[in-house]
């Protein structure tokens, strides 16, 4: 979780994405948690493509970049607890 | 504790204010030990990201003043829940599953063992010639050597697309797998080759990837998730409406893989995957591989052959290294020059061959020779790399490019 944490705050954000997918694949059973994150990764990769070509200014760029990292993170929280209480069970 | 976190606060400040790249990073160092909320946290990463994408000072100036804002909201949040009961359990639920991870391993099965393979091509009367190999899932072993010594050859047989002449397979893992009783249909459907030379692809990119997940049984709902999941892992989605002869080799390749990946084989086999990529393309790839490789509910063996030494290097467990057909050297990585009479080293200077051994006259060298691209020195055991670059900038022998080859691939070559 440091790791993705690190990328992103490295403007890695790719990098942190594919971590991501990786660790979904990996400690998740529920496709709705994998579905979650390709619509993430699909959202964030349009949003670059966007503001490469020029159709969104750095403002708008920004909001919806900021929707899409706390979308990330708490969704990393959100499996973290869950992780846990399956732990503990 | 109060007045402590409040003078931190206003050094950080102060610090966002002189530097806000600097203090963006330690604003982050700080809401990670200060801030009872993953929300502040979060928040600090963001805004760090934010600065860092502002294109202009006036951009920039309004992301500082959310920073400076930010410190105060986590002094505000950490003298009112630092201590709370549900922050205490959070930050220990966190640390029990951090720590149930590091402590997991992941399965490291023998998935495919040759004992003594042979090979001759009559016409050609080329062998290769006693082969063992061992590989392991989460392994990733690069098969190198020259050109024309077996590599494909070896690729080939164990992808179970060419029979060796003698010698025993087993594929331990896959039903069907039995030495001497091997049922090939069965073996081949854990194991995904990719060729050096790539076939063209028909129409549609995706649904070539999605008629391979079916015809490995993944269908349906499942399909269309596994197809965008392996899309978006190998960073596809862009490319997805080109036809196959407009994407680039790298392209080229990251489909092929995506093809091979979406059913997720216990065995992958890739003849020379680097042969062309441009160098971040093949850093890329890489990294790819191995985190493929490493996972921790799907992991896999690669097997792979390459002429990149320095790349592969940096994600093989091992290396199988051919010589006219023949092993001769399979092992780990740091067992490479373990048994090493001498060490070598890999530089370029400007200097004249005449001026560069006036100034290595007082190194007790063995030898100094230039490949044609670099100069290459061997010494003694006892100096090492630090001491040899010490002694090129005490002698003023300028330097472009100097590496340690005692314990590389690259020894293995005859150079």
């Amino acid at each position: 979780m440091d790791v993705i944490q690190v990328h992103i705050a490295s403007d890695e954000v790719p990098e942190a994405m594919k971590l991501l997918l990786d660790f979904v694949r990996d400690f998740s059973d529920d496709k709705e948690d994998k579905k979650e994150v390709i619509v993430i990764s699909h959202s964030y990769n349009r949003l670059e493509r966007q503001e490469r070509r020029g159709v969104l200014n750095f403002e708008l760029a920004d909001q919806q970049r900021r929707k899409l990292l706390y979308q990330i993170l708490d969704f990393m929280d959100d499996m973290m607890d869950r992780l846990s209480q399956n732990l503990a069970a | 504790m109060s007045q402590t976190i409040q003078h931190i606060a206003q050094t950080l400040k102060r610090d966002i204010e002189q530097n806000a790249t600097q203090g963006a990073k330690t604003l982050i160092d700080f809401a990670k030990q200060y801030a009872a909320t993953n929300k502040l946290k979060h928040e600090a990463l963001i805004l760090k990201l934010s600065y860092t994408k502002a294109p202009e000072q006036e951009q920039q100036q309004i992301v500082q003043t959310e920073m400076l804002d930010l410190v105060n909201k986590i002094v505000q949040d950490h003298l009112n829940n630092a201590q709370s009961e549900a922050t205490v359990a959070q930050q220990a639920a966190v640390q029990k599953v951090e720590q149930y991870f590091a402590e997991q391993n992941a399965p490291k099965d023998i998935v495919f063992e040759a004992n003594g393979i042979h090979k001759t091509y009559k016409r050609s009367g080329f062998s290769l010639r006693d082969i063992n190999l061992q590989l392991h899932l989460g392994e990733i072993v690069s098969v190198v050597g020259e050109n024309g010594n077996g590599k494909t050859t070896l690729l080939n047989i164990v992808a179970g697309e060419l029979l060796n002449d003698n010698g025993k397979l087993t594929y331990p893992a896959f039903e069907g797998g039995k030495a001497g009783n091997i049922t090939w249909y069965r073996v081949k459907e854990n194991i995904a080759y990719i060729p050096q030379e790539l076939p063209a692809w028909g129409d549609s990119l995706k649904q070539m990837i999605q008629f391979e997940a079916a015809i490995h049984g993944i269908r349906g709902k499942d399909n269309d998730l596994e197809v965008d999941y392996i899309i978006q892992r190998l960073g596809l989605e862009e490319h997805l409406n080109k036809r196959w002869r407009e994407l680039s080799g790298g392209f080229k390749l990251r489909f092929a893989l995506a093809k091979a990946l979406v059913w997720k084989p216990k065995l992958l086999i890739i003849d020379e995957p680097l042969a062309n990529l441009d160098i971040k393309t093949q850093l890329i790839v890489l990294k790819d591989l191995r985190n493929m490789a490493s996972s921790f509910r799907y992991p896999m063996a690669i097997l792979l052959s390459s002429q990149h030494l320095h790349e592969i290097e940096s994600v093989s467990d091992k290396i199988l290294f051919l010589k006219q057909g023949e092993v001769s050297f399979y092992g780990a990585l740091d067992q490479l020059g373990a048994a090493r009479q001498y060490n070598t080293f890999e530089f370029n200077t400007d200097l004249n061959t005449k001026t560069l051994k006036q100034r290595l006259a007082n190194l007790p060298y063995q030898k100094l020779y230039h490949t044609g691209i670099s100069h290459v020195i061997t010494t003694d055991l006892n100096i090492n790399y630090a001491q040899l670059l010490q002694y090129f900038l005490d002698n003023d022998i300028p330097l472009h490019y100097f590496r340690n080859i005692s314990q590389s691939v690259k020894k293995l070559f005859d150079l």
